[in-house]
């Protein structure tokens, strides 16, 4: 049985709609993210699902039960909020422990869970400070204990890391991912960030606009992605765009890319001839060589290499003036800056989308 | 910034504390005179705060306004912090414009108008209801409250604004029902603000000499219109006995307001 089961759910403000007929299943144990770039619907749609806000039209089923109509308060639902929003006149415990006493727990068996739960989140000896007294890493983990303390149905999750250091925020998607695995509680994520949401999630769904783009594992998604937004979401990819030229059976297709010539590529879902569609060259596609298909080649100039540690990200001027990064291995010879270049790749993993 | 700059703003900044608080510091010092005349000084003495504690009617009238100030500062504070989380909290409501425009007129409205107002109300609510039967210390408290809550409100409506209403969200989701959420969140998280505007509705109350001189009546004598009434018959230096006690007390609860209003969890 699905965790989450949503029918044709709308929500509107004004003549617009934030979420706008959204079909979706979420299976039991799933740890589900959903992500788009900011005002795409994402936030709104969680906030349906926690009951913050009433849809317009549709249903939502959690487990067996119906809740499109149930108040917050009476959902097998926690959430943990972007902003934390720990009770700052509270304790740490006494904010794992404010769900509790609402769901008339005994006060011994209080005690044990919020205990229990500050153990799994490494935050025993933490128990008697204010939020304020708390680092911003250990506020998000006060937060996400007492979201867990309920051992809610389903964990609603709103750009957990947004407020995190960047070194803490890889730490911190291991141990989410870790718990969710441990307590075997259904997730569902929120965020901007399509990395975090490939590191963590079993599935994905891409938002835009309201709608659901795109759905499936992240690989699915990053490997073939539904269309053009998608895929300039999804990393940083270049994009050339040009008009379908031949389709052969086994999936390749060449694109006619203008003065960039004819290009290449593995075709997402069924392209017609002459139609517009966009090559994907991610950096990790791309490697610097002078043999192989012609089709599968475009002549550069070496710009500015970047050094990222376990890569280099070399920028490569096309003939048209616009910038493409290659990754590299962090050993390889850098070409010097305005050395020509030839970047090729293998037709059959650079993806061509529907523009 | 050279030596001679520096000591004319010095200079500047001691005019206006100067003009600010010279009338204050003439009148303090005074409070010590031993001499009855107001002008003169010839010593140091208690005498006029002596005196004053055998004033019966201006202790009398002290204690009046005292329980005035409090029963008025508790009722504004009920329904100002009704009326702040009404503003903030519900989104849209029928007549919510008319309730915050309501709300700020009655703190620029002049007091005189207020007084007018509220006793031409009184006056038709006694002659068709025949309550409040007569105008005494329960029309003053009445009236003071009325214009109490509109500071209180705007202080509640100014704290849950910079409130996280994920706050209230949270509470919700974690099995809340909304009474239980404003105990048990919201009312503890504006208790600084609520204790502000108690003080604040109170230091108003115990202050107020023209709203109380329209609604009060015969035998209900505040404190501001003893005084009033007694320096019309002449100076006399328990005026500035009590006016020294009084802006100490009145210092101290705001600088009570002002620790409690700044106060911040995060």
């Amino acid at each position: 049985m699905a965790a989450i089961q949503i029918e044709r759910l709308t929500r509107r403000h004004g003549p617009v709609a934030a979420v706008d007929g959204v079909d979706l299943a979420i299976g039991e144990g799933e740890f589900f993210a959903l992500v788009g770039p900011s005002g795409c619907g994402k936030t709104s749609l969680l906030r349906l699902i926690a009951g913050l806000d009433p849809p317009d039209e549709g249903r939502i089923r959690i487990g067996d039960l119906d809740v499109t109509g149930a108040p917050p308060w009476d959902r097998p639902v926690n959430t943990v909020f972007q902003s934390y929003a720990l009770f700052p006149h509270l304790s740490a415990g006494d904010n794992v422990a404010y769900g509790l006493v609402r769901a008339g727990m005994p006060r011994s068996q209080i005690a044990r869970r919020v205990a229990e739960m500050l153990s799994l989140v490494q935050l025993s000896e933490f128990a008697g400070r204010k939020p304020h007294q708390l680092s911003g890493g250990q506020r998000q983990r006060v937060a996400l204990a007492r979201a867990l303390a309920r051992l809610p149905r389903v964990l609603l999750l709103d750009e957990p890391m947004a407020a995190l250091d960047r070194g803490l925020r890889d730490d911190t998607r291991r141990q989410l991912h870790a718990l969710q695995r441990r307590l075997g509680i259904t997730f569902v994520l929120v965020t901007h960030d399509q990395e975090e949401a490939f590191a963590v999630a079993d599935r994905m769904a891409v938002m835009r606009a309201g709608r659901i783009v795109q759905l499936g594992t992240p690989r699915a998604v990053y490997e073939a992605p539904a269309d053009r937004h998608v895929a300039a979401f999804l990393g940083r990819a270049a994009l050339l765009d040009g008009v379908v030229l031949a389709a052969a059976d086994d999936g390749r297709v060449v694109i006619d890319c203008g003065p960039l010539g004819r290009l290449a590529g593995r075709a997402v879902g069924t392209l017609a001839l002459g139609q517009t569609a966009t090559l994907v060259l991610r950096p990790e596609h791309l490697r610097l060589g002078a043999e192989g298909d012609d089709h599968a080649a475009l002549p550069a100039t070496a710009g500015h290499a970047a050094f990222h540690g376990e890569s280099v990200s070399l920028g490569a001027i096309l003939a048209d003036g616009r910038e493409i990064a290659v990754s590299l291995a962090p050993r390889a010879a850098c070409p010097a800056p305005g050395a020509p270049l030839r970047l090729a790749w293998d037709p059959a993993v650079a993806p061509v989308v529907p523009a | 910034m050279t030596g001679a700059a520096r000591a004319r703003l010095y200079a500047i900044l001691g005019l206006g504390y100067a003009f600010l608080y010279l009338p204050i510091a003439v009148l303090v010092v005074f409070s010590f005179n031993a001499s009855p005349l107001l002008t003169e000084w010839s010593g140091f003495s208690l005498r006029w705060y002596v005196a004053l504690l055998d004033n019966r009617r201006l202790v009398s009238a002290a204690a009046l306004s005292i329980a005035i100030a409090a029963a008025s500062a508790s009722v504004a504070t009920v329904l100002g912090a009704a009326a702040g989380l009404a503003l903030a909290r519900l989104r849209r409501f029928r007549g919510r414009g008319a309730l915050g425009g309501a709300l700020a007129a009655l703190l620029v409205m002049p007091e005189i108008l207020t007084g007018v107002t509220l006793l031409l109300l009184f006056v038709a609510a006694e002659r068709v209801a025949g309550w409040p039967a007569e105008r005494g210390a329960l029309t003053v408290a009445i009236a003071h409250a009325t214009f109490a809550m509109a500071y209180v409100a705007t202080l509640v409506q100014a704290r849950l604004a910079d409130q996280d209403p994920a706050l209230e969200e949270a509470a919700a989701d974690l099995g809340a029902r909304p009474a239980d959420i404003l105990r048990s969140v919201t009312l503890p998280l504006l208790a600084p603000a609520l204790a502000a505007g108690w003080l604040l509705a109170f230091t108003l109350s115990i202050d107020d000499l023209v709203v109380a001189s329209f609604v009060s009546g015969p035998g209900a004598t505040t404190l501001p219109m003893l005084v009033f009434a007694s320096v019309r018959l002449g100076l006399s230096p328990q005026v500035n006995a009590l006016a020294t006690l009084w802006i100490l007390a009145v210092a101290l609860a705001l600088l009570v307001a002002v620790r409690l209003g700044g106060r911040r969890h995060d």
